[in-house]
């Protein structure tokens, strides 16, 4: 009885989270005035791939594409290659820890929104304005990336026992092999999930994506205008282009945050 | 294969000393046990000597090289964790060979030389699971092997047995014996367990709030205690220690009048009046006929624990509780049992010291 319960309350969940998303992508793959049809068809009479060449030719589609995709991947790089060292040395040494924490907070306090004007001012001297190949973006992105991922590293080293990295000192292991060979393996799947997650939060972002770029533009604010100027299935076309990622990536951390790579260290 | 050389090694934390101006020489090839209650700095003293902590004061010498600038993975030095600290994510074969292979040893060495190391320590069938699918004991020789397998120059274990069943540890402690004195590798080993201390090393050393009580072969420290913390220490179950007074011609225990024999008498005397008397419990046996110079007790009979090769037992005499084992059973109609002044050991009450020879 309880069990049916949770199961029911599970397709609930799922029913409402999943609806919306599969109005979108109907609306993406049928013609507009079916968008607009009363009451609403919930299974597509016609499909048609035309909102995606609509789209692309109303806004510069493929390279609002290219651009998110390479400021993400970029993103994910460098978040993770400041992230590591210092989540490594805030699980290590607690005083480290401690101070750290206080400036990913403030990191965090502030709304972007109301960070990227005078960010904006600044990638203007700076010359990353509007940058083609999405540098300031870049840049702006990894300073919203890195407290995510450092949180989530900090976690999985504390999670691995330090005595693990003094053996492997003792049986002759530099400090860089020893991070290499065994705290790096013994954090991946957080290692994943963080870059997942940073990967997700470059690819979402909006605000810096509306005001730090003009004519170069990621998907998120390209699918602002044409939902903004009314073209719903054009907007559904660029959202389901956005959302391929992000179920992938559902998919991918899924396992990835269940398994226990510690098992079996200690007694 | 070398000599160790600890000078005056200490470890302040804060305003606490876990280790307090610590010597020793090891020989090459000495097996030396470390034994202390929990918090003695044990743990400490290994970590220094492998360089994982840095050194307050004092140096350590291992091979006649001083290492105690050196980075740990210079050192020479290999360590059995209490934790055993096996890489989770590496097969057994990888986690032994993981020494080798940091020290550039070719792909076919380290699996020959792994092999034979697995084939010493009985772990050849476990060389492709991973430590999660291993008992505790297995991954405890996992652990000996990783260390063993690149032929230190010290080998160090920090209570490696503690996790382990009794009867296990029975079995795991003849075998560190015996492939410690196979190999020849110089040995320290650190332990609470008083069984540990007596039956491992070459010499044993007592460890009390970071000080040296007192370095001996484990059989000396057992016959003459250094001092009373020593005497409580090795030994189970524990010395005696009572408080007596010394008179004239006798000794007052636990209310009881002791005559101390001629041949004693003299030098016993000359501590008093207060001391601390030590009394095995296995230096009681039934008291026959009574006779002078000896100290008597009753033993409560709801005290009796009959283990078939002995039975130990005890006895509340004089407002102070007195442990006493026996070899064998014994009668139903429970005889006094009787313990020599032979057999006493005298300790300063003020210090702890052992008085006498
Ligand atoms: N990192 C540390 N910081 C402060 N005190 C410590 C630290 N490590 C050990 N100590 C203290 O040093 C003493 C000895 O500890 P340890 O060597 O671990 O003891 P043992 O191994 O004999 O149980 C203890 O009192 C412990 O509290
Ligand atoms: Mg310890």
């Amino acid at each position: 009885m309880k069990r049916r319960g949770i199961v029911l309350l599970a397709f609930a969940i799922a029913g409402v989270n999943l609806v919306p998303l599969w109005l979108v992508v109907k609306q993406a793959l049928t013609p507009e005035r079916e968008s607009f049809a009363w009451p609403p068809t919930w299974v597509p009479h016609e499909l048609t791939l035309s909102n995606f060449s609509g789209a692309a030719e109303a806004v510069p589609l493929a390279q609002g594409l290219g651009l998110s995709v390479g400021v993400a991947v970029a993103t994910v790089i460098s978040t993770l290659a400041l992230s590591l060292p210092a989540a490594w040395l805030a699980a290590r040494r607690e005083e480290v820890g401690s101070r750290l924490d206080g400036v990913v907070v403030a990191a965090r306090l502030f709304p972007t929104i109301a960070i990227a004007v005078p960010l904006a001012v600044i990638f203007v001297g700076l010359g990353l304005y509007n940058d083609s190949s999405g540098a300031g973006l870049w840049l702006a992105h990894t300073l919203l990336g890195v407290p995510f991922a450092f949180l989530i590293l900090r976690a999985a080293f504390r999670g691995v026992p330090a005595e693990l990295e003094d053996a492997a000192q003792l049986d002759g292991a530099s400090p860089w092999m020893t991070f290499v060979r065994v705290s790096l393996p013994l954090v991946r799947p957080s290692l994943g999930a963080a870059a997942m997650l940073v990967f997700l939060v470059s690819w979402d972002e909006f605000a810096y994506a509306l005001l730090l770029q003009v004519t170069h533009r990621t998907l998120p604010p390209l699918l602002f205008y044409l939902s903004a100027f009314g073209y719903p299935g054009l907007s559904s076309a660029v959202a389901v282009l956005m959302l391929v990622p992000a179920v992938v990536i559902l998919l991918l951390l899924e396992p990835a945050l269940r398994s226990g790579v510690l098992a079996g260290s200690g007694r | 294969m070398a000599n160790a050389r600890l000078r005056n090694v200490t470890k302040r934390y804060g305003d606490g000393v876990a280790l307090d101006d610590f010597s020793l020489d090891i020989e090459d090839g000495e097996f030396v046990v470390v034994v202390g209650p929990s918090g003695c700095g044990k743990s400490t003293l290994l970590r220094l000597i492998a360089g994982l902590d840095p050194l307050s004061a004092g140096e350590v010498h291992i091979g006649g090289r001083r290492v105690d600038e050196l980075s740990p993975q210079h050192r020479d030095v290999a360590m059995v964790f209490q934790s055993y600290a096996l890489y989770p994510h590496m097969t057994v074969r990888r986690n032994v060979e993981f020494p080798l292979q940091m020290r550039g040893m070719s792909k076919r060495d380290r699996r020959v030389r792994a092999e034979e190391v697995a084939e010493l320590l009985e772990i050849g069938a476990l060389l492709d699971r991973k430590p999660a699918a291993l008992s505790g004991g297995q991954r405890q020789r996992v652990a000996l092997a990783r260390a063993l397998v690149r032929e230190p120059a010290l080998f160090l274990l920090d209570e490696p047995l503690s996790n382990l069943d009794a009867r296990l540890r029975t079995n795991v402690r003849q075998h560190i014996r015996d492939v410690q004195r196979q190999l020849g590798v110089t040995t320290l080993y650190v332990t609470h367990d008083q069984t540990e201390a007596m039956t491992l090393g070459h010499r044993v050393v007592v460890l009390d709030h970071g000080c040296t009580q007192m370095v001996a072969p484990p059989l000396d420290a057992y016959a003459r205690p250094a001092n009373a913390f020593v005497a409580g220490f090795l030994g189970a179950p524990a010395m005696n220690l009572l408080p007596g007074t010394i008179e004239s011609d006798a000794l007052v225990l636990a209310g009881q009048r002791v005559e101390l024999p001629d041949a004693l008498r003299a030098s016993i005397v000359a501590w008093g009046p207060a001391v601390t008397v030590g009394i095995r419990p296995e230096a009681f046996a039934s008291a026959q006929g009574g006779g002078g110079g000896a100290f008597v007790v009753h033993a409560d009979p709801a005290t009796i624990e009959a283990l078939g090769s002995e039975t130990l037992l005890a006895s509340d005499t004089g407002g102070r509780r007195v442990l006493i084992r026996v070899p064998g059973g014994v009668a139903a109609d429970l005889p006094p049992f009787s313990a020599p002044v032979s057999s006493f050991h005298f300790f300063s009450p003020a210090d702890g010291r052992r008085l006498g020879p």
